[in-house]
């Protein structure tokens, strides 16, 4: 089925079958950043921005977000120019095995884009849905809370 | 306890991998797209107890896109363990890569490599099977009873080192230890205090499920790229269950999503086996209800501790029995058991010690090692049972545990009667700050103050805390090695076996180096897990990999450091022993400075010409216990009997932290997962052993709004036997909740919860005073 | 999973069109779908117009479309069991996917939106090629709707009565953790005439199939007021008249106990809004 989808400001002409997963669809375009986790919408590692708005990839069908527009990691910044959180998240130790810290970032993305000074208690909100088994959440708060300081000072958002 | 200051030692660095990670870099196993790839899927047993019959997968072959599909009458039959271990590994060879018999529901039947994933699938369901369905196993407190159908019932099945193993009574293993007179240590008691716990089935859940991919290279060679805590051990163990030679094998382990023990395990096999026969990469990647049910799980476990003490809190006996839940295959069953005793015994003073553990067979799935390896089964019992003891003697629960506990300088007998799955290694304690553990945890979470917390009505509050032990590698038996070379720039290449799972061990061990060999850490270039170009090591568990790991590492930066200053020595035209490194990549002497850089190129390029690098290896002699002090505030509504940790204390010792913030990280992680642990995971079986919650809907695992508010305390000592002073950090505070919790809903609200998870019917049920 | 055809029609009637075929479904969130797809064709009603919102003076008009997430964010000054409800699904993220169309229809055990919207009597409007239909709540969840619906017929909005004078309403759940099913749910409507009950309506949910109406607990209420010791006597109605299932999210026994703590809870909760306090 043709469908089209933008991801990270770039256009795609798919056409896929209708029963295709969206997370499937991104890891074979390239995006590996958008990781399996549990292909039942609780983990969040398949987390993306769909419209600016975080949403588990394992849960929608590529055929059904033919107009869309996607963000994923890789649409924030690189290594040698990273994205505040992706910064604060690595300097905090908020990474360790890293395989959640994709989703979380984009997550916490949405959350700043929306309220650029949050409180401790609406970055674990906004952090809801994603589930991480090394760090305990604890310097992945602190990290997003980092950033939002970074932002602040760096005058606005990215 | 002065703190030494080092350069880059004792620095949170920020991980060597943590931007490319955070950025979404493809750097895991699944994150490459190999072309003619197959995707292999696993039939997998509906019953907890069968006999194969007949197996035709005539069908599934003739499927258009199938390429290959083995069943148990197309692969040899290698008996061997899974369990990633040295060897000869302590338990059995009871596993062979395909079974005429199947032990769970979730156990391998037949395997299928197909184009595609769709493919493979609808192959799995073309595979007919008959089976006689025998009668099933399914209680840890009756497995071995005289007429119980006998799941490991085939000839072969055996212990390949000398110790206890009696199949023909469903029991993988089985252990005892006495010290002094048990008897008559009781006898003398003025105080007897018995205890009951019964923990549950638990998985790890790493976020990454278990993934492989195998294919053959250009030379013929086996290569397998796999998510894997002991790549070493996967090398070894799949060549032997392929029946082909290690030096056709290579494991590389990439980033992994987690482990925590799930992945000190050998699953490879079959997909090593389909590549073979296809010649084509193949690759398995279990979806997460497969990850929950086929991969591995903690150990189930009831024990049972009896406390003898004198009026003034001397322990005049400690008893402790542990019976485990190994599942349908006996992997890691010796060792976990034993390690129940091993890492909890030891921590009080006491003259007369006794341990009685084994492991049963059941139908259920495979319990294997996970983070805290028994610890956290009898941590459980010894400090709910500590805790009963300090009310009935009336004491303060610190000040007990302060009486009591293992001293710098003192050693146990336990150490060398009990190690992990054989006789242990004696040793003193070479350092210990649980003291100042308990005082700065007793006052970070307001422990004097507590009686005047704990409020009435609904909601009640209550205080519990606990003192825990574990160890840094297994003393005699494992080995690591690293190798280092020096590059033009200054620069160094690190090669080690060393396995970061996420834990950071990369940048740990790199600190390490930088330290040793006098630069900053940026200068270190990080390559580990890697069969054909790392040196060995048995790879990430029992908390080696900071102790053992880093000391070779340290070993090897010294040897290279020594070749640094000849070289040096020649450019400054001085004596060796003139030389210092400041630790900045610079070697200075007679007043002159050159630069690491000078160094490797004048050895590279300019005279007497040598590759400077050295490679180098340690095991260790002793495993120096890390000690922590956990303490909880939890918030019990009496109305639901749900438990809410409202506060977390942990005051962990582990020598020198290598890294600050990432032993932090190491503590935090496995507080989470331990409160998950006593407060919410449980994996549920209906009564043929279908288990009904593998997913994370309906098996919960602490998310950010369930975490209470954290404190982490290090308290800094100085390990003479650890590179730096480092012991481990990894494992111990998985430990704490599970007693802290139980203790603090004691303090709360008068009932003590003795089977976990703590939920809220079995704590409101208690309050009913009906039996949980 | 297998999907032979999947649509994206632009229009209601085009989607109606393509829904009176057989073996044909609605996408909508896609939640309950992509867990347990056969093969068949999916009609994607995303871009049907069914995505607004609107708080008239009666009542709140809900497209089928809309998520929890804008429920929350649309509702924030307009707290009920409704909003609360959809605040309590899932977790934040798939708040994003939810919509109050199909949790409305796809009724499990642990659903939320259906215990608020029959405790607050929602009306819900159906639509087929042939003309529409509007139910009340009691007869939407008569049965499981999937057996109410027609072949064909698509949940189009629910009307959700807005609080008037002396009204209020609130959802409470019991849950092993932050986003998980419940155990337990309890949705309580209040009508009250200054301190005492002029009429009530308590739903309990999360422990058997469909939402059960706790007759007897809010016939207890009426021409009361809302003292510890009329709560309690309601709690115990409660706790015995509802059926309760076991599984391994508790046993009968403290489910049905639950049921009573959380009608207290939901009451108190709806009292406070009644009086027009703080959310």
């Amino acid at each position: 089925m043709k469908t089209v989808i933008e991801v990270n400001g770039k256009v795609h002409e798919l056409d896929v079958p209708p029963d295709e997963i969206l997370l499937d669809t991104l890891r074979a375009l390239g995006y590996k950043g958008v990781k399996r986790g549990c292909e039942t919408g609780t983990c969040g590692t398949c987390a993306v921005l769909l419209d600016g708005v975080p949403h588990y990839s394992c849960m929608l069908l590529t055929a059904a977000m033919d107009g869309h527009k996607v963000t994923t990691i890789e649409g924030l910044g690189t290594p040698s120019n990273p994205h505040p959180i992706v910064q604060a998240m690595a300097e905090e130790g908020g990474v360790q095995c890293g395989y959640c810290t994709p989703g979380i970032v984009l997550s916490a993305k949405a959350l700043l884009d929306e309220n650029p000074h949050p409180t401790e208690a609406e970055v674990r909100e906004a952090l809801d849905g994603h589930l991480c088994r090394c760090t305990g959440y604890v310097k992945k708060v602190k990290a997003v809370l980092k950033a939002a300081d970074m932002m602040h000072r760096q005058g606005g958002q990215q | 306890m002065s703190e030494r200051q080092f350069k880059v030692v004792g620095h949170s660095e920020v991980k060597v991998d943590a931007l490319a990670l955070a950025s979404g870099q493809p750097l895991f196993t699944d994150d490459v797209d190999i072309p003619g790839m197959l995707h292999a899927k696993i039939l997998w047993s509906p019953h907890a107890h069968a006999r194969i019959v007949r197996i035709d997968a005539s069908e599934a072959r003739a499927l258009p896109g199938v390429v290959c599909v083995l069943t148990h009458e197309d692969v040899p039959r290698v008996m061997k363990t899974t369990a990633g271990q040295g060897w000869p590994e302590p338990s059995p060879y009871d596993t062979p890569m395909l079974d005429s018999k199947v032990r769970y529901v979730g156990d391998r039947v037949a395997a299928v490599a197909a184009e595609t994933r769709k493919i493979a699938e609808e192959a799995i369901k073309l595979i007919k099977v008959e089976y006689e369905v025998l009668p099933a196993v399914f209680d840890i407190r009756t497995a071995d009873a005289p007429g119980t159908a006998v799941i490991h019932d085939e000839p072969d099945a055996k212990a390949v080192i000398p110790v206890p193993y009696w199949p023909e009574r469903n029991t993988a293993a089985y252990v005892d230890m006495r010290i002094g007179d048990l008897d008559a240590g009781f006898a003398d008691s003025d105080v007897v205090v018995e205890q009951e716990v019964e923990t549950q089935y638990g998985q790890h859940c790493p976020l990454e499920p278990h993934v492989t991919i195998c294919r053959i290279d250009e030379y013929g060679r086996l290569v397998i790229r796999t998510s894997t805590q002991v790549p070493f051990h996967v090398r070894r163990i799949v060549a032997q269950a392929c029946g082909i030679p290690v030096r056709q094998v290579r494991v590389i382990k990439p980033r992994i999503g987690g482990g925590f023990g799930a992945k000190q395990e050998v699953l490879e096999d079959i997909v090593a086996m389909l590549c073979l026969r296809t010649g084509r990469p193949v690759k398995l990647e279990y979806t997460r209800s497969e990850e929950f049910v086929s991969t591995r799980t903690r150990h189930p476990s009831v024990s049972r501790v009896k406390l003898g003490f004198k009026r003034d809190g001397t322990l005049k006996a400690l008893y402790l029995r542990v019976r485990t839940n190994t599942g349908a295959y006996g992997s890691h069953a010796l060792t976990v058991v034993c390690n129940a005793g091993a890492k909890t015994l030891p921590l009080y003073r006491c003259e007369n010690i006794g341990f009685d553990g084994d492991s049963v067979y059941t139908n259920l799935p495979v319990a294997g090692a996970y983070r805290g390896y028994g610890g956290t089964q009898g941590a459980f019992a010894l400090e709910v049972a500590m805790d009963e003891a300090a009310r009935t003697l009336g004491k303060d629960p610190v000040e007990l545990r302060r009486a009591l506990h293992i001293r710098e300088g003192e050693g146990s007998a336990v150490f060398r009667a009990l190690g992990e799955g054989q006789e242990g290694v004696e040793q003193k304690i070479g350092s210990c700050g649980l003291s100042r553990c308990l005082d700065l945890g007793a006052e970070a979470i307001g422990w004097k103050d507590r009686d005047s917390r704990r409020g009435s009505g609904r909601y009640r509050r209550g205080f519990g805390m606990c003192a825990l032990m574990q160890g840094s590698s297994i003393p005699e038996i494992d080995m690591g090695s690293a190798s280092i070379k020096m590059n033009d720039d200054g620069s160094f290449n690190l090669l080690m076996g060393a396995t970061d799972l996420g834990t950071g061990s990369d940048t740990v061990l790199a600190q390490i180096a930088a330290e040793a060999l006098g630069t900053t850490l940026d200068r270190i270039i990080v390559y580990s897990s890697d069969t054909d170009l790392t040196p060995f090591d048995v790879g990430a568990y029992a908390s080696s990999t900071t102790y053992l790991s880093g000391e070779a590492v340290r070993r090897t930066a010294l040897k290279v450091r020594d070749q640094i200053i000849v070289v040096a020595a020649r450019l400054l035209n001085c004596q060796k022993e003139e030389v210092e490194l400041p630790g900045n990549g610079t070697a200075a002497g007679r007043g002159k400075t050159v630069s690491y850089e000078d160094i490797a190129r004048h050895a590279l390029y300019a005279h007497d010409q040598f590759q400077i690098g050295a490679i180098a290896s340690a095991i260790s002699h002793a495993s120096p216990p890390p000690f922590a002090a956990h303490f909880a505030e939890v918030e019990v509504d009496t109305f639901t009997g749900k438990v809410r940790v409202v506060k977390y204390v942990a005051a962990v010792d582990c020598g020198t932290a290598i890294n600050p913030k990432l032993a932090e990280g190491q503590i935090e992680g496995a507080v989470a997962n331990g409160i998950g642990y006593a407060l919410l995971e449980e994996m549920v079986f209906n009564d043929r052993g279908l288990c009904l919650n593998p997913s994370f809907r309906h098996y919960r695992i602490m998310g950010p709004m369930d975490m209470p508010e954290m404190v982490t305390i290090l308290v800094p000592t100085y390990e003479p036997t650890g590179p730096y002073g480092a012991k481990s950090v990894s494992e111990i505070c998985i430990n704490g909740p599970l007693p802290c919790i139980s203790n603090a809903i004691r303090d709360a609200v008068g009932v003590r919860l003795t089977r976990s998870p703590f939920t809220a019917e079995r704590v409101w049920q208690a309050l009913q005073g009906r039996p949980a | 999973m297998m999907v032979k055809e999947l649509h994206r029609p632009t229009s209601l009637d085009e989607a109606l069109r393509l829904l009176s075929s057989e073996g044909a479904r609605p996408l909508a969130g896609g939640t309950t779908l992509l867990l347990s797809l056969g093969a068949q064709a999916l009609v994607d009603i995303s871009r049907c117009g069914l995505d607004g919102i609107e708080v008239g003076d009666q009542a709140i008009q809900v497209g089928a479309m809309v998520t929890c997430a804008a429920v929350v964010r649309a509702l924030r000054q307009h707290p009920s069991a409704f909003s609360d409800a959809a605040s309590l699904v899932g977790s934040r993220v798939l708040r994003n996917h939810v919509t109050v169309g199909g949790n409305s229809v796809m009724v499990y055990a642990w659903s939320d939106l259906p215990v608020a919207l029959l405790a607050m009597g929602a009306s819900f409007e159906l639509a087929t090629l042939a003309g529409r239909r509007t139910l009340s709540a009691d007869q939407f969840y008569a049965a499981h709707p999937t057996r109410v619906l027609a072949k064909g017929e698509l949940l189009v909005s629910v009307s959700i009565p807005r609080p008037g004078a002396g009204e209020g309403s609130a959802f409470v759940k019991f849950a092993r953790n932050v986003g998980d099913h419940a155990s337990a749910s309890v949705a309580a409507s209040l009508a009250m005439d200054s301190s005492t009950v002029r009429s009530a309506r308590l739903v309990a949910g999360g422990v058997k199939g469909m939402p059960q109406l706790l007759g007897k607990a809010a016939a207890s209420l009426v021409g009361r007021p809302l003292d510890d010791a009329v709560l309690q006597e309601m709690a115990e109605l409660a706790r015995t008249d509802v059926d309760a299932i076991a599984d391994f999210r508790g046993g009968k026994d403290w489910r049905r106990h639950l049921v009573g703590v959380l009608a207290m809870d939901a009451v108190r909760l709806a009292a406070t809004r009644v009086r027009g306090e703080a959310s």
